[in-house]
C-alpha cells in the first residue's frame, strides 16, 4: 500500500474520527472540571486543577487555545472532511451528515476566525470628574469619588478640598428642574481665610452653591445665600463637572509593568514628572508561587512547602518615553495573593521593645497582642486596660508604685517666683460650689472643672483639666493640657444652650496666666506591663482599683500569672531591642478564596541602575495615573525605587491598556429596581443601564447599554460589566458612599461569530434531516422498491 | 429472568422515607397558637413580596435548616423566637449540614474544660441541631475561628453557622419582618417594620400612632405572646391578619392578592408538592410488572398513578408559576422539577402517538423514574433545592432565559429517559449474559425514529413487529431519545451561545457549565459514530447512553455546586 492511500484511508477512518472525539472529551474535561483525585467528586478539594499546575499555569482561555487542543481540532476536522468525501456519498439520503459536517467545518472556520482575533478586557468610566480652578494656579482634575482629596498651591495660598458627600440621585427642588434627579457633589473647601462646602451639580452648573457656618450649634451649615446673600462666597474659585472620558480599556488576562519618573514635592509627595509607560509581560503565572530565595517574604506555611523557584520573565520597553530607556526590567518572583505586612523581629540595636501577651479565661479562651512600646498606637491592647511601656528611669517605675495625684502648674508670667504647683483637689463638675482659688499676686482666680488624662488622640496621649478662671469679674473656661501649645480660652457654656461648637466660639487666650497640667503618676491601665531601664527587666504592674496601691511584680517568660480570678496571663516573648520590616506575607493555599482571580498578586522586579535593585510590585486592576483616578475600593499603591542617577521611578503592576475604537464617556447610571427600590444590594435591582457617549473621528453618538443589551461601536461590543455598590466608611476618616459614581464596561470584539452561528444553524438542519427526513426517504425507496418488486411478479 | 429484572429493579427504588423528624414534644406554649390568619400577610423580602409563611420558612431554613423545632412550623417558631427568645436558651436550633463537620465540633466540644453532655452531642450528631451554648463552646468557638480560614473546605458551613446565630438574634428576627408598605404608595419606596411605622408615625400624630388599628394589633400580639396566653395571641393575630392586608391595600396597588398569598402559604405548606415521588413510584412498580410481565391492568394502574402524579406536578407548577410571577425556571429547584415536567409532557404525547408500538409504556416508566428521583432530590435536600422565591438576577432578565433553559432542561430529561432505557437494556444484557448468553446481538438497526419507519427485511419496521427481542425495543427506544435530546442539546447550546453573546459580550466563554455541556453532546455524538461502526450496537448505544447521562448529571450537579463557573446560579 502506498503510503498515499494509506494516509488517506486513515483520514477517512471512522474509528479514527472517534478516537478524536474521545480525545476532545478527555480534553476538554480535564482543562475544564480538573482531574479527580478522590472519590467523593462534590467536595472542591477532590478536583485537582491540572491547567493551573506550576509547568503549565493556563488560564480556561488558554488551556483551549493551546497547540494540543488545536491539533486535536485540526486533525478532527481533517478527518471528518476526508471521511465525508471520501466514504458518504453526495446524495439526498445522506444530505443530512453532509449538511452536518459541513456546519461542524463552518464552526472550527468561524471559531479560528473569532478567537485569532478575539480581543477582549473592560473599562472603568466615572460619573464624573472634578475640575478645580483656584486663583493664581493652574486647574486640575480629580476624579469624583467619596472621599476624595486634593490640594492646590502651597503654604499660605494652600487650599484643600475633599469630596464629603455624593447623592446620586439628588432631587432638584427649584426652577424649571424641579423634580429632576441629578448627580450632586458636596465638597469641603479649606481656602486660606475659610472653611466651606461647595455643591455642584452634573449637568446643572448653574445651581452651584456654597455652605457656610450658621453660627448655630445644631445646624452648623447654612446655605450662603441665606447668610450672606449669594450662592457662592467665592466667586474667583471655579468648581466643575466634567464628563470622565476614556480611550483605552484594559486586556483581560493580560499583564504589564508600568513606569514613570517622580520627585518629591515640598511635602515629601511624589509627583509625576513624566506619564506613565507600559512595558507588557508575557506569561505571567496566575495560579502558584514563584520565588527567586528565601527572606524576601516572610516565612509561610504554604501546604509544608518551602519553595525555591525563581522567574525570569522580561519586561522591555516599548516606548521611546520610557523612563529606563531600553533597559529591561526582569521579573524573579511572582506571588498568586500577598499582603505587605510590618513585622518585628529580635534583634538589631535600635531600641524597640515589644513584648506578646496571652490572656486567657479559665473556660479556655485566649487573646493574644503584640504591644510596641514606642509606638503610641500600638503600645496597648485597649488604652482603658493594658498598656506596655518603656521607662527611662528608676524614679518612674517608683512614681507608679507611689503615685501622686494630678496637679497643674501656674504661673503669672513677668512675676518672679510666681510659678506654683498645685494638687488638684474637688472637681466643680461633681461639687457646682468648689470656691474659686485666688492666683496670689495677680487679679485671677480659678478652680478645676473636670480633667481627663492620657486620651488617646489620633495616636497621641494627651491630658487635660478644664477649668474656670476669673479676673474682673469676666468669667471663662480654660483647657488645660499637658502640652501647653494646646491650651486655650473659651467662653463659660451656658445652661440649656446645648454643646458649644469650640471651633467657632474659641476666645483668644489669656497671656495674663500660664497654666500647665500635670497628669498623675498612676499607672495608666489597670494591667502596665514596664521595660527598662534595664534592657533585660520586664515588669508588671496591676491596679484594678484606684484606692489600692498598684502591685508589681517581674515577668518571667513564658510563666502564667493570674490576673484576677478566671483570667490569667502570660508573656510568651519580650525584646528590647528590635528590628521592623516590610514583606510580602503570602496567603496560604487554603485560606486562597478562587473568586479573588489575582487581585492580590504581586511580583518582584529587577531594576538595572536601582539602589536596592529589586522591589515588590503590586497587582493593580487598573493602572491609575494617581491617587486622585482611583475608584472606590481600590487600592493604589505604587512602588517607588531610587535609581543610582539620581533619578527616582515609580513602578507599578497592572494590565495591558489597548485603545478603544471611540473615546468614550459616561451620560449617566441608573438602576431600574424590583418593589420597594434600591437596597443596596443586587437582589433588589431589576437591571443597570450606562448612558455612555461615543466620539470618534466622524462625530459623537449616545448609547445606552444595560445587562443583555450591548452598544456596538466600530466593531467592538461594549456590555453592562460591573456597578459601584454603596459601601460603609471601613476606617476612621473614610467617607460612607451611596454607590452609582462609576461603571465597568466590558470590551469586546467577535469577528467569525456568524459564521460560527451559520455552521451551528446548519448543524441543527442537517442533524433533523438525517433523523427525521432520511428515515422517510429511505421508506419511499422502499415503498418504490417494493412496488417496483410487485409489479415485476 | 423477568422476575429478576423486577426484583432488582425493585431494589434500586429506593423506599419511601417518613418525612423529617421532630426533635422533640410540642411545648405547651404556643402550642396551641393559630398563625393561620399571617397567611394572608404580606412581606417584603429582598426586592420581593412573599407571605409570611413562605418569609419565615425561607429565613428559618438558614436557622434550622430542614428541621422543625419542638414540633412547630417554622413560621410559628419565627414569631417565638423573636418574642420569647429566652425560651430557647439552651435549645438546639443551629443546623449544621455535615456529618463530618459536625464530628469535628463534638471532638472539639469534647476537648473543652466545660464539655456539653453526651446526649446533647448525641443528638447534633444525629439532627444537626446544636444550641447556642455549644457552639459557645470555648473549644468550639477555637476550633470556628481556625475552620474559618480554611477558605474551600470549611469557611461555608462556619459562615452558615455565623449567619444562622446572627438571624436568630430576636432584634433581627424583627428588623427583617417589613409588613408595611410606604406610606407614599410608590413602588419603588421601601417598605416599613411595624417598629419603623410605628416611629414615623408617632413622629407625624402620637396620639393618632397609638390609635392605630395595626400598631394596636401588633402590640397586643407582642403582649399577649410575653404572657403566653394562648387566647390572646390568638384573637391579636386574626385581627393583625385582618388590618394589615387592609392597610396594606389601601396603600400600595402592588399589594398581593389575598387569594396569592393564600396559595403561596398553602404551596410552601405542602411542601412543594415534592412528596409527588411516592406516587410515581407507585406507578413504577405498576408499568415495570407491565412492561415485564405484558399485563394490560398494570399499565392502566401505572397510567393511573402516573396521570394523578403528573397532574398534581403540573398543578404544582402553575401554583407556583402564578405565586412567583415567572415560569419556573430560574434557580436548580425550578430547573430540576420544570424538567422532568416536561419529561412528562413528552411521554404522554410518545404514549399517545407510539402507544401501539413496541415501545409502549417505555417513556412513561422513564418520565416517572425522572420524576421520582427529580422530587424525591427536591424533598430531601431542601437546601441545596431550596424551593423558596428569590428575584432573578439581572442577566436573567431575557427572552432567552425561556428558550435556551427550558431547550435545555428539556434535552436533560430526555437524556434522562434515555438513561433509563439503556439501563434497563443493559440489565438484560447481563441477566442473558449471567445465563450464559453470549453471542448477542440485539438492536433495531436503523436509528430511532428510523426503526419505526424503514422496513427491516422481514417487512415491517422493527418498532412495530411483535417478532423484535425486548433489548431491540430497548435499543430503539434509547435511541429516539437520544436522537431527539442530540438535537435539542445541540439546539440549546447554540441559543446559549447567542444569549451569552449579548449578555457577556462573546457567545463562547470555555465556562465549565458550556464545556461539560459541549461534553455530553460529544459522548452522544460519539455513540453515533460508534453506533455505526460497532458489531454490539446496541451494547456500546446503551453504555454511552447511561455516561451521557452521567456527564450530563455531573454537569448539573458536580459543576454546579463545586466548580463554579458563571452559570452558577442556574
Amino acid at each position: 500500500m502506498s503510503p498515499f492511500k494509506f494516509i488517506l484511508d486513515f483520514l477517512s477512518s471512522v474509528r479514527v474520527g472517534i478516537v478524536f472525539m474521545v480525545l476532545l472529551f478527555v480534553y476538554s474535561a480535564i482543562g475544564s472540571a480538573g482531574i479527580p483525585i478522590h472519590w467523593a467528586l462534590w467536595e472542591p478539594t477532590t478536583w485537582y486543577a491540572l491547567r493551573e499546575a506550576s509547568w503549565l499555569e493556563m488560564t480556561e482561555f488558554e488551556w483551549f487555545h493551546w497547540w494540543p487542543f488545536y491539533v486535536l481540532v485540526g486533525m478532527f476536522s481533517l478527518v471528518l472532511v476526508v471521511t465525508t468525501i471520501r466514504r458518504i456519498p453526495f446524495n439526498k439520503i445522506n444530505l443530512g451528515v453532509w449538511t452536518i459536517h459541513t456546519g461542524i467545518i463552518m464552526l472550527v472556520v468561524g471559531s479560528i476566525e473569532y478567537f485569532a482575533t478575539k480581543i477582549e478586557g473592560d473599562v472603568p468610566i466615572a460619573r464624573a470628574v472634578m475640575q478645580i480652578e483656584v486663583p493664581d494656579q493652574d486647574p486640575v482634575d480629580m476624579l469624583v469619588m467619596p472621599g476624595s482629596i486634593m490640594t492646590v498651591g502651597e503654604g499660605e495660598d494652600e487650599w484643600s478640598f475633599q469630596v464629603t458627600s455624593i447623592d446620586p440621585e439628588w432631587e432638584l427642588l427649584s426652577g424649571k428642574d424641579s423634580g429632576t434627579r441629578a448627580y450632586s457633589v458636596s465638597v469641603a473647601v479649606q481656602a486660606p481665610e475659610q472653611r466651606f462646602i461647595r455643591q455642584v451639580i452634573l449637568g446643572y452648573p448653574q445651581y452651584t452653591e456654597d455652605l457656610v457656618s450658621s453660627g448655630d450649634p445644631n445646624q452648623p451649615f447654612a446655605r450662603a445665600i441665606k447668610v450672606v446673600g449669594t450662592p457662592v462666597i467665592d466667586e474667583e474659585l471655579s468648581i466643575r463637572l466634567k464628563p470622565d472620558v476614556r480611550d483605552h480599556f484594559h486586556v483581560m488576562h493580560s499583564s504589564a509593568l508600568y513606569i514613570r519618573e517622580v520627585e518629591r514635592d515640598e511635602e515629601g509627595s511624589f509627583i509625576g514628572v513624566s506619564p506613565w509607560i507600559e512595558r507588557p509581560i508575557d506569561d505571567l503565572p496566575r495560579y502558584n508561587n514563584y520565588l527567586s530565595k528565601l527572606g524576601t517574604t516572610w516565612p509561610f506555611p504554604d501546604d509544608g512547602k518551602t519553595f525555591i523557584k525563581p522567574l525570569d520573565l522580561r519586561a522591555d520597553a516599548i516606548s521611546d518615553l520610557d523612563p529606563l530607556g531600553d533597559t529591561p526590567i526582569r521579573v524573579t518572583d511572582y506571588l498568586r495573593a500577598a499582603v505587605l505586612e510590618t513585622r518585628t523581629e529580635p534583634g538589631g540595636d535600635e531600641l524597640a521593645p515589644s513584648v506578646t501577651v496571652d490572656f486567657r479565661t479559665s473556660e479556655g479562651r485566649s487573646q493574644q497582642y503584640e504591644l510596641f512600646a514606642m509606638n503610641q498606637s500600638a503600645s496597648n491592647a485597649d488604652p482603658s486596660l493594658m498598656q506596655f511601656m518603656w521607662i527611662e528611669d528608676e524614679t518612674e517605675f517608683e512614681e507608679f508604685i507611689n503615685p501622686r495625684g494630678p496637679r497643674i502648674v501656674i504661673e503669672i508670667p513677668g512675676v518672679e517666683g510666681s510659678s506654683r504647683t498645685i494638687p488638684i483637689e474637688g472637681l466643680s463638675e461633681l461639687d457646682p460650689d468648689l470656691p474659686m482659688q485666688p492666683v496670689e499676686g495677680s487679679p485671677y482666680s480659678w478652680r478645676p472643672v473636670r480633667y481627663d488624662e492620657r486620651l488617646s488622640i489620633e495616636g497621641r496621649d494627651i491630658s487635660m483639666v478644664r477649668v474656670e478662671i476669673e479676673k474682673d469679674g469676666d468669667r471663662w473656661m480654660r483647657w488645660v493640657f499637658d502640652d501647653t501649645s494646646f491650651n486655650g480660652d473659651l467662653p463659660l457654656p451656658t445652661p440649656g444652650d446645648g454643646p458649644t461648637d469650640h471651633t467657632v466660639e474659641r476666645r483668644e487666650l489669656d497671656t495674663g496666666i500660664k497654666m500647665r497640667f500635670e497628669p498623675s503618676t498612676r499607672p495608666p491601665a489597670p494591667v502596665l506591663l514596664v521595660a527598662g531601664p534595664d534592657a533585660s527587666r520586664l515588669r508588671l504592674l496591676t491596679n484594678f482599683k484606684p484606692e489600692e496601691s498598684p502591685v508589681a511584680m517581674d515577668v518571667v517568660i513564658g510563666d502564667s500569672v493570674e490576673l484576677v480570678p478566671g483570667i490569667s496571663m502570660t508573656v510568651p516573648s519580650y525584646s528590647a531591642y528590635t528590628t521592623t520590616s516590610t514583606r510580602p506575607s503570602i496567603v496560604p493555599k487554603a485560606q486562597l478564596d478562587p473568586s479573588i482571580g489575582n487581585m492580590y498578586s504581586m511580583v518582584r522586579v529587577d531594576v538595572p541602575g536601582s539602589a536596592g535593585r529589586e522591589a515588590w510590585l503590586a497587582y493593580h486592576h487598573w493602572p491609575f495615573p494617581s491617587r486622585n483616578d482611583v475608584l472606590r475600593r481600590f487600592p493604589w499603591r505604587p512602588t517607588t525605587v531610587e535609581l543610582e542617577d539620581g533619578r527616582t521611578v515609580q513602578l507599578m503592576l497592572s494590565r495591558r491598556s489597548e485603545p478603544l475604537p471611540a473615546r468614550v464617556s459616561l451620560l449617566g447610571f441608573d438602576t431600574q429596581d424590583h418593589i420597594g427600590g434600591f437596597t443596596g444590594s443586587t437582589s433588589s435591582i431589576l437591571n443597570w443601564t450606562s448612558r455612555v457617549e461615543f466620539e470618534n473621528q466622524t462625530g459623537s453618538q449616545e448609547a445606552d447599554i444595560s445587562v443583555n443589551a450591548p452598544a456596538e461601536q466600530d466593531g467592538f461590543w461594549f456590555f453592562q460589566s460591573q456597578w459601584d455598590p454603596p459601601d460603609p466608611a471601613r476606617f476612621t476618616g473614610d467617607v460612607p458612599s451611596l454607590g452609582l459614581n462609576y461603571t465597568v464596561l466590558g470590551v469586546g470584539n467577535r469577528e467569525g461569530v456568524w459564521i460560527q452561528l451559520a455552521g451551528s444553524v446548519l448543524m441543527v438542519i442537517g442533524l433533523m434531516y438525517a433523523f427525521y427526513v432520511k428515515p422517510v426517504l429511505v421508506r419511499r425507496r422502499q415503498e418504490a422498491a417494493l412496488a417496483v418488486a410487485g409489479g415485476e411478479a | 429472568m423477568t422476575r429478576w429484572i423486577l426484583l432488582l429493579l425493585l431494589l434500586l427504588v429506593p423506599a419511601p422515607v417518613s418525612a423529617q423528624s421532630d426533635t422533640g414534644a410540642p411545648a405547651p406554649f404556643p402550642a396551641g397558637v393559630d398563625i393561620t390568619p399571617l397567611d394572608v400577610v404580606a412581606v417584603w423580602q429582598d426586592g420581593r413580596i412573599k407571605s409570611y409563611d413562605s418569609f419565615a420558612r425561607s429565613i428559618m431554613q438558614s436557622i434550622t435548616g430542614p428541621r422543625e423545632i419542638n414540633g412547630q412550623s417554622p413560621p410559628l417558631t419565627y414569631l417565638d423566637l423573636m418574642l420569647r427568645p429566652e425560651a430557647y436558651e439552651g435549645v438546639p436550633i443551629y443546623f449544621v449540614k455535615k456529618k463530618p463537620f459536625r464530628a469535628l465540633l463534638v471532638d472539639a466540644a469534647m476537648g473543652s474544660v466545660d464539655p456539653p453532655s453526651r446526649d446533647e452531642l448525641e443528638t447534633f450528631m444525629e439532627t444537626g441541631l446544636a444550641s447556642k451554648s455549644l457552639l459557645d463552646n470555648a473549644s468550639v468557638q477555637d476550633l470556628l475561628g481556625r475552620l474559618r480560614s480554611d477558605v474551600l473546605r470549611f469557611a461555608k458551613p462556619v459562615d452558615a453557622i455565623e449567619a444562622a446565630v446572627n438571624l436568630s438574634d430576636p432584634m433581627v428576627l424583627r428588623r427583617l419582618l417589613i409588613l408595611l408598605p410606604p406610606f407614599s404608595g410608590q413602588y419603588d419606596d421601601p417598605w416599613m417594620t411595624i417598629d419603623e411605622y410605628q416611629v414615623s408615625s408617632s413622629r407625624l400624630d402620637p396620639n393618632a400612632a397609638a390609635a392605630d388599628p395595626m400598631v394596636q394589633a401588633w402590640n397586643a400580639v407582642v403582649a399577649a405572646w410575653n404572657q403566653q396566653d394562648t387566647a390572646a395571641v390568638n384573637a391579636a393575630i386574626a385581627r393583625l391578619g385582618q388590618v394589615l392586608p387592609m392597610a396594606g391595600r389601601a396603600r400600595l396597588a402592588e399589594y398581593p392578592s389575598e387569594q396569592r398569598l393564600h396559595l403561596e402559604s398553602a404551596y410552601f405548606k405542602w411542601k412543594g408538592f415534592t412528596w409527588i415521588w411516592m406516587i410515581y413510584l407507585v406507578s413504577i412498580v405498576f408499568f415495570l410488572m407491565a412492561i415485564v410481565y405484558g399485563w394490560s391492568g398494570a399499565k392502566w394502574g401505572g397510567v393511573a398513578f402516573f396521570s394523578a402524579a403528573f397532574l398534581l406536578q403540573t398543578f404544582a407548577l402553575i401554583l407556583r408559576w402564578y405565586v412567583s410571577g415567572r415560569w419556573p425556571n430560574t434557580n436548580m429547584f425550578e430547573a430540576v422539577t420544570t424538567s422532568t415536567w416536561f419529561g412528562g409532557c413528552f411521554a404522554i404525547i410518545m404514549e399517545v402517538i407510539l402507544g401501539r408500538t413496541r415501545v409502549k409504556n417505555l417513556f412513561f416508566l422513564g418520565s416517572a423514574m425522572a420524576s421520582m428521583f427529580a422530587l424525591m432530590a427536591a424533598s430531601f435536600s431542601p437546601l441545596q433545592l431550596s424551593p423558596h422565591f428569590s428575584n432573578r438576577m439581572p442577566v436573567l432578565h431575557d427572552v432567552w432565559l425561556y428558550i435556551h433553559t427550558n431547550v435545555i432542561i428539556f434535552s436533560y430529561v430526555l437524556i434522562f429517559l434515555a438513561f433509563v432505557s439503556a439501563g434497563l437494556y443493559m440489565l438484560v444484557r447481563f441477566l442473558r449474559f449471567t445465563r450464559g448468553e453470549r453471542d448477542i446481538r440485539e438492536h433495531v438497526g436503523a436509528g430511532g425514529i428510523g426503526s419505526l419507519i424503514v422496513r427491516r427485511r422481514g417487512g415491517k419496521a422493527a418498532l412495530l413487529d411483535s417478532k423484535t427481542s425486548f433489548g431491540a425495543v430497548l435499543d430503539g427506544t434509547t435511541m429516539i431519545l437520544v436522537e431527539l435530546s442530540f438535537i435539542l442539546l445541540w439546539a440549546g447550546l447554540v441559543m446559549g451561545a447567542i444569549w451569552a453573546d449579548h449578555s457577556w459580550g462573546r457567545p463562547w466563554g470555555w465556562d465549565p457549565k458550556e464545556v461539560f455541556a459541549l461534553n455530553t453532546f460529544l459522548i452522544y455524538a460519539i455513540l453515533i459514530h460508534v453506533r455505526y461502526r460497532a458489531s454490539d450496537k446496541g451494547l456500546w448505544t446503551a453504555f454511552l447512553a447511561v455516561i451521557g447521562c452521567g456527564v450530563m448529571l455531573f454537569n448539573w450537579i458536580v459543576i454546579n455546586f463545586t466548580i463554579s463557573g458563571l452559570h452558577s446560579y442556574a
